[in-house]
């Protein structure tokens, strides 16, 4: 009985320290990949809700993958946190407060040449390339986390280097 | 070896084989197209890497983390470290959420519950040593360095350039039918057991092999585990350069003899980019120093039968858009859109209200109060029969009055010019009060248009008539209580304004001959 009450907490707890370790990196991620602060918490916050569901041991194995995949899909799908209510609901739901980063994400949410060329990417494009390029993961992370196998992560990054220097050339001149 | 974008991509991540390495740095030597080629790829690379990099206050995390749940408010959190560390104080368990996403319902409640316990878990720390080698999760600069040959060094020959040849059309072809419908990526709990262990029913760990290669994946890219060497002669695959309706020679910029052939031997260069596609035409010369992949999409031509089947959503939602092959190039998305449009309620309800304004706009216009026959705004008596409706003749009595419509008007002369008023008489006659304007100068018969401003206002407008310098007044007591010089926006001549002490009518007429000589006007009031 006393395993059993303990074993979700361990992982709970496993969870935390993964996100506290990489909380910094998937909300950089995230402001670039969406391109604002606020979507940007949005999409973190709803993916770490939903990488509560991960088992302790995809944790220990893919875990940074899997936290990046969590948001991925969070800011693929449009899932806001708390969810948006539909229909004549939404008049009458009170959100709650979004979590400001403040000037923490004033440089990363700053629009330059480079992050714009970024959002004109495709989505998937543009999620490989920062997971590869500024998260520093992997092929067979980048495959986790893009619900991809490694040899489609590298196809897609280099399509994404491709696309991104295209457009960053055209815009630059 | 072959120029390859992709070859270049892996090799600058560090992912390709040592064999496959020294041979690109021996094709490096010579090949000018390949050296631009990387260096681009490293400028590109580097404009990603040096992104402003966000750093969350403590405050903010845990707030983040209490947001998500995954911190529950009030824990005593270890801080980065993982908890059941002796000395730490134990967190409270996990409660059980409720259901973030409602449409989830039941289903929802499922995933709500606690996880099973996995017997494999073992409660880890970040700083444990026993901690399996399996759970460290490696840089990304040291993964070609430090794993074997069973790990994914091996496997990135998997995707070096000639085994990663296989057209994506191949790839779609590849995966069975029925695994098109399985891809429900907008239904985590039923997606993968790795994900939702409440919904599986038992936490079976998937193994990696499992992950990446397991039939559930909708890539355009995904290949068959095995790859063959060499490509079997019945195989009618084409080349990436001859796919129909693709000039590479308007995209390479070279003459159509150095294009190579077809089907290429083993032994030539060509270029491949099978997987690696383009976004668009461009009109501007590529300054990128490889040919572009077809504009067309040849895994989706190799199914036709998928490209417009509306019953298969998961076709074009889990395939990587632009993966199999170039269309034009997607519009920038809206920050937070990701291209999906939420239903907007705000929105439908705001082109609601405009589309109302708009018609109380029309319904105004058609019946406002400048359509209608409007009765004189003041109740006065009706004037003569032969009065001139003159609905834009406005008058201004002094330097603020306001606009007025003047009413029952009626108009004498023939445009005679050149005449300045002389002197005002008045004369009481009975019941009637007489007013008798003489002119001075002039040629013909000036133009004088009287009206009403009200029941006890009167307008004279006198055409080609210059005013006197003093107006006499009336006695006191007469039915004209006062006579000023007055001015009408846009009347060119004297304006007089008659003041009277009760309501009248005015019955005007043409003085000829008046003892000076010169014309006048006489207005009867009674």
């Amino acid at each position: 009985m006393n395993t059993v009450l303990e074993r979700p907490q361990i992982a709970a707890s496993t969870l935390e320290g993964l996100v506290r370790q990489h909380l910094d990196s998937l909300v950089t991620y995230a402001l670039h990949l969406t391109g604002t602060a606020e979507d940007a918490v949005e999409y973190v916050t709803a993916g770490l809700f939903h990488a509560r569901q991960f088992p302790a041991a995809a944790l220990e194995r893919d875990g940074r993958a899997i936290l990046y995949r969590a948001v991925t899909r969070a800011a693929r799908q449009n899932q806001h946190y708390p969810p948006q209510r539909r229909g004549v609901a939404r008049f009458f739901s009170k959100r709650p407060p979004l979590i400001s980063l403040g000037p923490a994400a004033a440089d990363a949410g700053r629009i330059n040449t480079a992050k714009r060329a970024l959002l004109a990417t495709e989505f998937s494009r543009r999620a490989s390339l920062l997971l590869r390029d500024l998260a520093k993961l992997s092929y067979r992370e980048i495959g986790v986390a893009m619900e991809c196998s490694p040899e489609a992560a590298s196809r897609l990054v280099a399509s994404a280097r491709r696309e991104f220097g295209s457009i960053y050339r055209d815009i630059s001149i | 070896m072959k120029c390859s974008l992709l070859t270049l991509s892996c090799a600058l991540d560090g992912e390709l084989s040592r064999e496959r390495q020294l041979d690109l740095d021996a094709h490096l030597v010579t090949c000018e197209r390949c050296k631009t080629g990387m260096r681009y790829l490293r400028e590109e690379t580097e404009r990603v890497s040096l992104l402003a990099a966000v750093r969350l206050a403590p405050d903010k995390a845990t707030a983040l983390l209490e947001r998500s749940r995954i911190l529950v408010s009030g824990d005593v959190h270890p801080g980065s470290e993982y908890a059941g560390v002796p000395g730490q104080a134990v967190p409270q368990p996990q409660l059980p959420a409720p259901d973030p996403f409602g449409a989830l319902g039941i289903g929802a409640a499922i995933l709500e519950a606690a996880p099973e316990p996995d017997p494999g878990s073992v409660p880890a720390t970040d700083d444990s040593p026993e901690r399996p080698p399996s759970a460290v999760i490696p840089e990304a600069e040291t993964v070609t360095e430090a794993v074997t040959e069973e790990s994914e060094l091996e496997q990135g020959s998997a995707f070096e350039a000639e085994q990663a040849d296989l057209s994506s059309a191949d790839a779609f072809a590849a995966v069975p039918e029925v695994l098109w419908l399985m891809d429900t990526p907008e239904e985590p709990a039923a997606e993968d057991p790795t994900e939702s262990p409440g919904a599986a029913g038992l936490p079976v760990p998937r193994e990696p092999s499992d992950i990446f290669s397991g039939p559930a994946e909708p890539s355009p890219s995904a290949e068959p585990a095995a790859i063959p060497d060499h490509e079997p002669e019945t195989v009618s695959r084409p080349s990436s350069m001859v796919v129909p309706g693709w000039e590479p020679a308007t995209e390479l910029k070279m003459p159509w003899e150095d294009i190579p052939s077809a089907a290429p031997a083993h032994d030539t260069w060509t270029p491949e980019l099978a997987g690696v596609p383009v976004s668009r035409e461009s009109p501007l010369p590529p300054p990128a120093p490889f040919p572009a992949a077809p504009p067309a999409r040849p895994a989706a031509a190799a199914v036709p039968k998928l490209q417009s089947d509306p019953k298969r959503p998961g076709f074009d939602r889990g395939i990587p858009k632009g993966t199999a092959g170039g269309g034009r190039r997607p519009v920038p998305p809206k920050p937070g859109s990701n291209g999906a449009e939420p239903r907007s309620w705000t929105r439908t309800g705001l082109i609601a209200v405009a589309a109302l304004a708009v018609v109380l706009i029309l319904w105004n216009i058609t019946h406002g109060p400048g359509q209608k026959a409007v009765p004189p705004p003041r109740g006065q008596a009706s004037p003569a029969a032969t009065a001139t409706p003159r609905p834009s003749a406005t008058a201004t009595p002094s330097t603020t009055a306001p606009q007025l419509t003047l009413t029952g008007t009626q108009t004498l002369g023939s445009g005679g010019t050149g005449y300045q008023v002389q002197s005002v008489q008045y004369g009481v006659h009975g019941s009637q009060f007489w007013v008798v304007i003489h002119f001075t100068g002039g040629t013909g018969v000036p133009t004088i248009t009287s009206g009403f401003d009200g029941a006890q206002t009167i307008y004279l407008e006198m055409q080609g008539v210059a005013p006197g310098t003093a107006v006499a007044q009336p006695a006191a007591g007469s039915l004209v209580s006062s006579v000023e010089v007055g001015h009408v926006a846009g009347f060119k001549g004297a304006v007089y304004v008659l003041q009277l002490s009760r309501a009248a009518q005015i019955s005007p007429s043409e003085l000829t001959g008046s003892e000076a000589g010169a014309p006048g006007y006489l207005a009867i009031i009674q």
